[in-house]
C-alpha cells in the first residue's frame, strides 16, 4: 500500500496522534528518570509488565487494567522495599522483574496459543491503539504537563536534593510515591505503542540527549520534549513506509538523537 | 545576650539495630550563639542533626527547635537554613549556582516573594559567601569549596535565624576550607544568627564557636572552647591528645600509637 494512502486511514492517524502524546508525557517524564536514576526502574516496571499480560490472556481479559495495576504494584513494591534499605534499588528491581516476568511467562503458557499475541506487547503496534487508548494518553499527558509547568520549582528541588526537600517541610514520600506512580502508568499505556522491550528507552534517552545542550533544567525538558516528539511521529512515520515495528524504529531516531547531542551538543 | 533557648536537647536517646548512637544527651543553644558539636566519625553528630530536622523521630527525651517538637510542626522550617553533609547531587544535575540558591527561598511556610525579591536574595546570599563569580555556573563544574560555599548561600537565601552545618568543610581542599572558615566568621558577625556547626576535626570550629559540645554517643564537653581540656578531647575521641593552642585555635594533636 501506498505511503501517502496509508495516512489518510484512520488507525494509521490514531497511532501518529499516539505517538505524539506519547513523546510529550515522555519527554517530561524522561527528565526526572534521568535525573532521579530511575533507567532500571522503568526497563524493570516494563519487563514485570508480562505478568499483567499473562493475567489478562489467561483469564480473557482486556489487557489495559491488569497491567496498569501490575505496573503500579511492581513500582510500589520496588520503593517500598528500597526506603527500607535492607536491599538496595537495584537488586529490589532484579528481583521484583523477575519474578513479575517469571510469572508471565507461565501464566501465557498455560494458555496455548498465544505467542503471537505476545509479540505485539514485547515490540509494540501500531494496529493496536485504539480510540479509548487515544483518550487515556491524552489525559494522561495532561495531567503530566500540568503538573510539572505549575509544581515545577517543588519538583525540581526534589530532583536535584530530596532530603532538602523533605528538611524545607515538604511531604517528599508522596513526591517519591506519585512520581513512581505516573511513570508506572506512563510505561502501561505506552507499551502498547512502543512494546514492553523499549518503552524504558523512551523514558531515558530524550533527557540524556537534552543534557548535553544546556545547564538549566527547564530548557532540558523543553528540549527532551522536542527530542521525544519528533522521534515519535518521525518513528511512527519510518515504520509505516518501512513496515518496521513501531517502538524499534521510534527508539532507533531517539538514539540518533543522542548520538549527535552527544557529538555535537553545547556542554560536550 | 537573650537567654532564650533555639534548641533545647534534654536526655537524648537513641539507639540503631539495638547499638546506642545517642545516650543521654543535654544540651541548648541560646538565641545568637554559635555551637560547635564536635567528636570523631560515628559519635552520633549526624543524628543530632537529623532528629532536630525531624528526619528522625524514633528517640527517646526531649527536643524542641524553637519551642517545638521538630517532626510535629512544619511552621518553624522557614526559620532554619541546613548545610548537608557532603553531598551527591545527580551528576551533571542541569541547574545554575543561582537556582541551587534560589531554592532555599522556597520551604513550605516561607513568604511569597516577588520575582525581584528572590532574586535580590539569591544575590546577596551568594554576595554573603563571596560566591557571586559562580552565580551563573553550573553546580558540577564547581569545585568542593565553591559548592559549599553555595549550598551555605542556598542556606542563607531564607533569611534563617537558625543555620546548621554538617561537616561543611570535609570534601573541601585545605585552601578551601581556610576561605570557607574565614567566610562563616565574617557573615556570622554580620548576621548574629544561631549556628550549630557540626565537625570531627576540632580545629575547623575552636576559633569561631561561642560554645563546644565534645560528643561521642555521650556527651563529654559542654562550654566555651578555651575551658577545653586534653581530657575532655581524649575522652570524645578514645585516644591520647594534647592540645595546641594559637591564635585561639584549638586542634587537637595525638601524641602516642592507639588504636580509635
Amino acid at each position: 500500500m501506498h505511503f501517502i494512502e496509508l495516512l489518510s486511514y484512520g488507525f494509521v492517524l490514531r497511532a501518529i496522534l499516539a505517538a505524539a502524546l506519547l513523546g510529550v508525557a515522555c519527554g517530561v517524564l524522561s527528565f526526572f528518570v534521568v535525573q532521579r536514576s530511575l533507567a532500571f526502574m522503568g526497563h524493570g516496571v516494563a519487563h514485570s509488565l508480562v505478568a499483567g499480560v499473562g493475567i489478562a490472556v489467561l483469564f480473557d481479559w482486556p489487557v489495559f487494567w491488569p497491567v496498569l495495576i501490575t505496573a503500579i504494584l511492581v513500582s510500589t513494591a520496588v520503593g517500598w522495599i528500597t526506603e527500607r534499605k535492607q536491599v538496595s534499588e537495584d537488586s529490589a528491581i532484579g528481583i521484583t522483574l523477575s519474578a513479575a516476568l517469571a510469572f508471565g511467562i507461565v501464566l501465557v503458557s498455560l494458555k496455548k496459543g498465544y505467542v503471537a499475541d505476545l509479540e505485539t506487547y514485547l515490540f509494540g503496534s501500531l494496529l493496536a491503539v485504539l480510540p479509548q487508548d487515544l483518550v487515556m494518553l491524552g489525559v494522561l499527558t495532561l495531567l503530566i504537563s500540568v503538573t510539572a509547568i505549575w509544581k515545577w520549582k517543588l519538583l525540581l528541588m526534589f530532583a536535584f536534593d530530596s532530603e532538602g526537600t523533605a528538611i524545607s517541610g515538604y511531604p517528599v514520600r508522596v513526591i517519591r510515591y506519585g512520581l513512581l506512580s505516573l511513570l508506572a502508568i506512563m510505561i502501561a499505556v505506552a507499551m502498547k505503542i512502543v512494546g514492553i522491550l523499549l518503552v524504558g528507552a523512551f523514558l531515558v534517552i530524550p533527557a540524556a540527549a537534552a543534557g548535553f545542550w544546556s545547564a538549566r533544567a527547564g530548557r532540558v525538558v523543553w528540549l527532551s520534549v522536542l527530542f521525544a516528539l519528533i522521534s515519535a511521529i518521525g518513528g511512527m512515520l519510518l515504520s509505516i513506509s518501512l513496515d518496521t515495528p513501531a517502538g524499534a524504529a521510534i527508539v532507533l531516531m531517539l538514539v540518533t538523537f543522542f548520538g549527535l547531542s552527544r557529538i555535537f551538543g553545547r556542554l560536550n | 545576650m537573650n537567654a532564650e533557648p533555639i534548641v533545647e536537647v534534654r536526655g537524648l536517646c537513641f539507639s540503631y539495630d539495638a547499638q546506642n548512637v545517642l545516650k543521654d544527651v543535654s544540651f541548648q543553644v541560646e538565641r545568637g550563639e554559635f555551637l560547635g558539636l564536635i567528636g570523631p566519625n560515628g559519635g552520633g553528630k549526624t543524628t543530632v542533626l537529623r532528629i532536630l530536622l525531624g528526619l528522625e523521630t524514633d528517640y527517646r527525651g526531649i527536643v524542641t527547635v524553637f519551642g517545638v517538637v521538630p517532626s510535629r510542626n512544619h511552621e518553624w522550617r522557614r526559620r532554619v537554613g541546613v548545610v548537608p553533609q557532603v553531598q551527591q547531587f545527580p551528576p551533571r544535575f542541569p541547574v545554575l549556582a543561582r537556582d541551587v540558591v534560589e531554592m532555599g527561598t522556597r520551604a513550605r511556610g516561607a513568604p511569597n516573594l516577588t520575582r525581584v525579591e528572590r532574586k535580590n536574595r539569591v544575590e546577596e546570599a551568594l554576595e554573603l559567601v563571596g560566591a557571586t563569580p559562580y552565580i551563573d555556573k553550573p553546580i558540577y563544574q564547581l569545585s568542593g569549596g565553591q559548592r559549599q560555599r553555595v549550598l551555605i548561600a542556598r542556606a542563607l537565601s531564607g533569611k534563617p535565624d537558625l543555620l546548621l552545618l554538617d561537616e561543611p568543610t570535609v570534601g573541601v581542599d585545605a585552601e578551601g576550607q581556610d576561605l570557607l572558615l574565614q567566610w562563616i566568621a565574617k557573615w556570622r558577625k554580620q548576621t548574629q544568627i544561631t549556628v550549630v556547626l557540626v565537625t570531627h576535626d576540632v580545629g575547623v570550629i575552636a576559633p569561631l564557636a561561642d560554645k563546644l559540645a565534645c560528643l561521642n554517643i555521650e556527651l563529654h564537653f559542654h562550654d566555651r572552647p578555651d575551658k577545653l581540656t586534653g581530657e575532655a578531647i581524649q575522652k570524645a575521641y578514645g585516644c591520647p591528645a594534647e592540645l595546641i593552642f594559637h591564635s585561639g585555635i584549638v586542634p587537637h594533636r595525638v601524641v602516642s600509637e592507639h588504636r580509635h
